[in-house]
């Protein structure tokens, strides 16, 4: 029961960016558009996945002082080798993902999860921990991504919503539309979550 | 959960093992996949060039062409009886909001643009518009002869897009240095 919560807690208790708000960058950054988000999210349980598997197990061996460095080289080895892996075996995928996958390297949820998480725990729990963080990143992802597109562009993965020539706003897919969205989602988030707790007291 | 101590030097060699490790690592897999990923670029370029020549294009030669100093080449698509169907080129701006924009352009027999495939980092959404249908129809079968390479905004017929006229100005500019080079070719290439 306590590896299934490991699973479930990055949906929402822990939710990586409207909850602990790390990886604000490609938050930010590539959400103007549902599919682009999609992309990113999945790259990122890819690589997350399998740092926290490599990291729970290096655990042992990994001196405190130097946990930083080992961490930043097996992430950047793994987002290097998924990147190559990917491009030569399905092309397709990669001409998709292919401007994510190099930008995971710097995303702090990656290494925010190896500190917090998959360096004191087993390989399942990690294995579990990155999937659940990763499909709870997705999610917040492809939501901003959803209203920037459909208010901004007037699609949702690329279809069309409104009519073709109706008028968008366009700061919605630029980056000021991006912080404005991501203030607005946080705001309901918390809302939500202050209205749960009132109930139970 | 206690963490055993290491010593400076223990320090010294699970690190260096660990970045050994990554590196032969990394140098595996790069072996293993340079020669798929070398045919999947070589594929995706040779899509793109059939994607952008007219209809109909069976065999695709290379001509090579100085142009201002430069060699540059030019595919020339045949059909299947060897007649001239159109010729591709590339064509270079860093007129774009994000930086260098690279055009493929297909041209049909009499250097009217037929298609063209972009490589581009211009704003996802705005810019990136010059991928699209929309912008991008306009320009079929257009030439230098019966169109002007510009914006409205600048005196040509180029419908921009909204909100992204400096992409579509750079757009415009590479069409226009790349059909001034296609006449250079076909002049000297009767």
């Amino acid at each position: 029961m306590k590896l299934l919560n490991e699973l479930f807690k990055g949906l929402w208790k822990e939710h990586p960016t409207f909850r602990i708000v790390l990886g604000m960058c490609p938050t930010l950054a590539i959400t103007n558009r549902a599919i682009n988000s999609f992309g990113m999210g999945v790259s990122v349980i890819f690589v997350l996945v399998g740092s926290n598997i490599v990291i729970s197990m290096l655990r042992t061996i990994t001196p405190d002082k130097i946990r930083i460095p080992i961490f930043i080289v097996v992430i950047s080895t793994f987002v290097t080798v998924t990147d190559l892996t990917v491009h030569a075996v399905a092309p397709g995928v990669h001409t998709a993902l292919g401007i994510f996958l190099p930008l995971i390297v710097v995303n702090c949820i990656i290494i925010g999860r190896a500190e917090a998480f998959a360096q004191k725990n087993t390989v399942l729990a990690s294995a579990l921990d990155g999937i659940g963080m990763g499909i709870g990143f997705t999610w917040g992802l492809v939501i901003i991504g959803t209203i920037r597109e459909i208010l901004g562009s007037g699609t949702w993965f690329g279809m069309q919503v409104f009519a073709k020539d109706a008028p968008t706003a366009i700061m919605m897919i630029l980056p000021a539309g991006g912080f404005i969205t991501l203030g607005v989602v946080l705001a309901v988030m918390n809302k939500i979550e202050s209205l749960k707790t009132e109930k139970k007291s | 959960m206690a963490k055993k101590e290491f010593t400076s030097v223990q320090i010294f060699i699970i690190l260096i093992g660990i970045c050994v490790v990554s590196s032969a690592v990394l140098a595996w897999v790069y072996n293993v996949t340079k020669n798929p990923i070398a045919e999947v670029e070589a594929k995706k370029k040779q899509d793109a060039l059939r994607s952008v020549l007219p209809a109909g294009t069976e065999k695709i030669e290379v001509r090579q062409f100085k142009y201002k100093g430069k060699d540059v080449e030019i595919q020339v698509g045949f059909d299947k009886n060897g007649a001239i169907t159109g010729y591709a080129f590339e064509s270079e701006t860093d007129k774009g909001y994000g930086g260098t924009i690279l055009f493929l352009i297909g041209v049909n027999a009499i250097g009217e643009i037929n298609a063209f495939v972009a490589d581009q980092k211009e704003t996802p959404g705005l810019g990136s518009n010059i991928t699209s249908e929309k912008f991008g129809s306009q320009f079929k079968g257009k030439g230098l002869h019966n169109f002007r390479f510009k914006v409205m905004k600048d005196g040509g017929d180029v419908q921009a897009i909204t909100a992204a006229t400096i992409s579509s100005r750079a757009a415009c500019d590479a069409f226009q240095k790349g059909l001034e080079m296609f006449e250079e070719f076909k002049k000297s290439h009767k």
